[in-house]
């Protein structure tokens, strides 16, 4: 497992400025019970055609998937591995209330075909014709370091050279206020969305500058020594929830957007190194940063 | 040389009974669980569907949890097929282990149940976070002791497929000697009205494969592996019940829904998981094909077949004419069968095959019994073209 792992780029979209990190030394404090992304200019991504048919989630998660390999100048990844914590929440809700209101007959099937949590993988790897490995994971606020330790794992042990690791989450505001009683009462931070996309390779193309390196991923249940565990890395600079959620507000891809942040703190020599750590009700994910 | 992945446990609920012993028997029988639902209310009743005996009170009564508390069934078979598993295996209590579960429903169907409490008050908030496929997999987890990292994965009908390779992954690269992994899945309003508007759905019991076949039942269950690294199980004296040699996952890439003609991302995924354990097609001695009984998937799987063996097709059948299409739980409820078929000398049948259909294989519709099978491939494909193959072995003895 002594084999480097790099981040080659990283796109996010959220109620930062989309598809930039240029906001690093100036963000934006979200505040208030909700806050939806900002949406990027979709038309160099999609003709208008493919934008009417697809919905908000996959626009952001193919713009920002899209933008990373073309970045990294991989082509298609060897392997796809997609965090969805609430998955295609809109699509499920839609189907459910339509279910759960007028009844069992009726129902449109386009809805159900695409509220599974691994329509967002599957879809970004029909856009880019990838037929590599390809997994969703779903573990509520750790699903992108669930995605990342399997991405990471799979390039330590050789059996891919690179990976499009992600994760996407949608929060219509028409659901803002359900999410919201499942969360608890009220908090400081406001209920958000976003997606965040990492191309992650064991090799630096030639040509390319690496961001940062990627040293480890750990995903922990109910962890008795937290902060030994956190300590033991010696990282220059620890961010955990607050850090994320003052940026990116609340979601279950609040975790992945830091990392592109912090990506683009160590890539511009801001810290030599960041541990990321993620607490999610019992669970906790670690994503270690160091500069390449 | 990479660590070997051994099984030494297995844990299994389905329609067709129980843990391991009356899955067995059911098979040997050929006594199908697919019939009329008992449990789950729907306006759908007439749709046959493989749905475990047991109701809610009657797994939470098993397991020993109070009759209030509310949990989503997806996690109560869960938790009967980890404690199953985890028993076989011996794994001492306090062994830091892992966890990787595999749900696509997860808690809907609490969500479901409670839908108008949920929207309009807050009576139900507490039961708002009990929705997802984590909270389902941590409930799991809060079962046991050990262990020490929980993850889930979701990519539909081979999520438990997906599920057991992550697992094996962190028993190869050495995070763990051992991961409990698999799926689970309980029937839904929700899915059920799904498939029903796709109108793939069977209102007579699935015939996988035949020329008549007119598309799946739903069913429900769990089935998880204690994945071991070979040594620590060998030190520990567990008995090793098979051996993972091989997974594969690829991606059809082709459609949200329907499978390639061609059955690219199967076909893939099969090679890939004999190429990682060395094998070759014919090494093969038994299929549990994915075999839904829709026409597009057992054509598009028959397709896969005929590229990878040629002339050469080992027995193929389709346990889902047992069990109905247990969805997120298939891959790791095949699995299971698949073990028992090598350790008890069995080819399950392939139940209501009657007619040949040119786009497909002919399966082993009777069953086997008195086989000896060394390696079988496990296939599980889903939405998405997600498409896994696990390749699992008798165990041998230390090579």
């Amino acid at each position: 497992m002594s084999k480097d792992v790099y981040i080659l780029a990283v796109s996010q979209i959220s109620v930062q400025e989309p598809l930039t990190l240029d906001w690093l030394d100036d963000p934006l404090r979200p505040s208030g019970r909700y806050a939806p992304c900002r949406e990027p200019d979709f038309r160099p991504f999609f003709t208008p055609m493919q934008a009417r048919r697809m919905g908000p989630l996959f626009k952001r998660a193919a713009a920002v998937s899209r933008k990373v390999v073309e970045e990294a100048g991989t082509g298609c990844p060897e392997g796809i591995f997609t965090g969805a914590g609430l998955g295609c929440i809109a699509n499920t809700w839609d189907f459910l209330e339509s279910m759960c209101t007028a009844g069992e007959e009726a129902l449109s099937p386009t809805l159900f075909m695409q509220s599974t949590h691994n329509t967002v993988g599957s879809m970004i790897a029909m856009d880019a014709g990838c037929h590599g490995y390809n997994c969703t994971y779903s573990q509520d606020g750790i699903s992108f370091e669930s995605a990342m330790l399997d991405a990471f794992l799979q390039i330590c042990g050789d059996m891919i050279g690179n990976a499009l690791a992600g994760v996407h989450e949608e929060l219509p505001e028409r659901l803002a206020a359900f999410v919201g009683k499942g969360a608890g009462g009220p908090c400081e931070y406001p209920l958000s969305e976003g997606s965040a996309a990492l191309m992650l390779s064991g090799s630096v193309p030639e040509g390319k500058k690496a961001m940062c390196r990627l040293s480890d991923v750990r995903i922990l249940h109910r962890p008795s020594n937290l902060d030994e565990v956190v300590s033991a890395y010696g990282a220059s600079s620890v961010l955990g929830n607050d850090f994320f959620y003052s940026l990116f507000g609340r979601s279950f891809c609040s975790s992945g957007l830091g990392a592109c942040a912090a990506a683009g703190m160590v890539a511009s020599g801001r810290v030599p190194s960041v541990l990321l750590v993620n607490v999610s009700g019992p669970d906790a994910g670690l994503v270690f940063l160091e500069k390449a | 040389m990479a660590r070997r992945v051994v099984i030494t446990g297995a844990g299994i609920i389905s329609a067709i009974g129980v843990g391991k012993e009356a899955t067995v028997r059911s098979i040997l029988e050929r006594r199908s669980g697919i019939g009329r639902l008992r449990h789950l209310v729907t306006a759908h009743s007439d749709l046959p569907c493989g749905e475990a005996a047991l109701s809610d009170a009657g797994l939470k009564a098993l397991l020993g949890i109070p009759p209030e508390e509310v949990v989503a069934r997806t996690a109560l078979l869960g938790i009967v097929a980890v404690k199953e598993a985890i028993a076989q295996a011996g794994l001492p209590e306090d062994e830091a282990t892992a966890l990787v579960g595999g749900t696509t429903v997860g808690g809907m169907d609490i969500t479901e149940n409670h839908f108008g409490g949920m929207t309009s008050g807050d009576a139900f908030n507490a039961l708002i976070p009990l929705h997802t496929c984590g909270s389902s997999t941590d409930r799991i987890a809060g079962c046991f002791k050990g262990f020490t990292s929980v993850t889930t994965t979701s990519t539909a009908c081979s999520s438990a497929a997906n599920s057991i390779a992550l697992g094996a992954n962190l028993v190869r690269s050495g995070r763990f000697d051992s991961v409990v992994a698999g799926g689970s899945e309980c029937l839904t309003r929700y899915h059920l009205n799904g498939f029903n508007s796709l109108m793939i759905l069977d209102h007579e019991p699935c015939r996988p494969f035949d020329a008549g076949r007119a598309g799946l039942n739903l069913g429900e269950g769990a089935g998880f592996l204690v994945l071991e690294e070979e040594g620590h199980a060998l030190n520990r004296g567990a008995r090793i019940m098979g051996v993972l040699d091989g997974w594969g996952n690829a991606c059809d890439a082709y459609h949200q829904t329907a499978s390639s003609p061609d059955g690219e991302g199967a076909f893939l995924a099969m090679g890939k998981a004999l190429a990682m354990a060395g094998l070759g097609p014919g090494d093969v001695d038994y299929v549990n094909a994915h075999g839904t009984g829709t026409v597009n998937n057992d054509s598009s799987e028959s397709a896969a077949l005929r590229r990878l063996f040629g002339e050469a097709i080992p027995p193929v059948s389709s346990t889902k004419s047992f069990t109905g299409h247990t969805t997120s739980a298939s891959g790791g409820i095949e699995a299971v069968i698949c073990l028992l078929a090598m350790e008890n000398g069995f080819i399950p049948a392939n139940l209501g095959w009657e007619k040949p259909d040119g786009d497909c294989i002919v399966p082993e519709h009777e069953g086997k019994e008195g086989v000896s099978l060394s390696h079988v491939l496990c296939n599980s494909f889903a939405f998405g073209g997600n498409d896994s193959s696990l390749l699992l072995s008798k165990y041998e003895g230390h090579e």
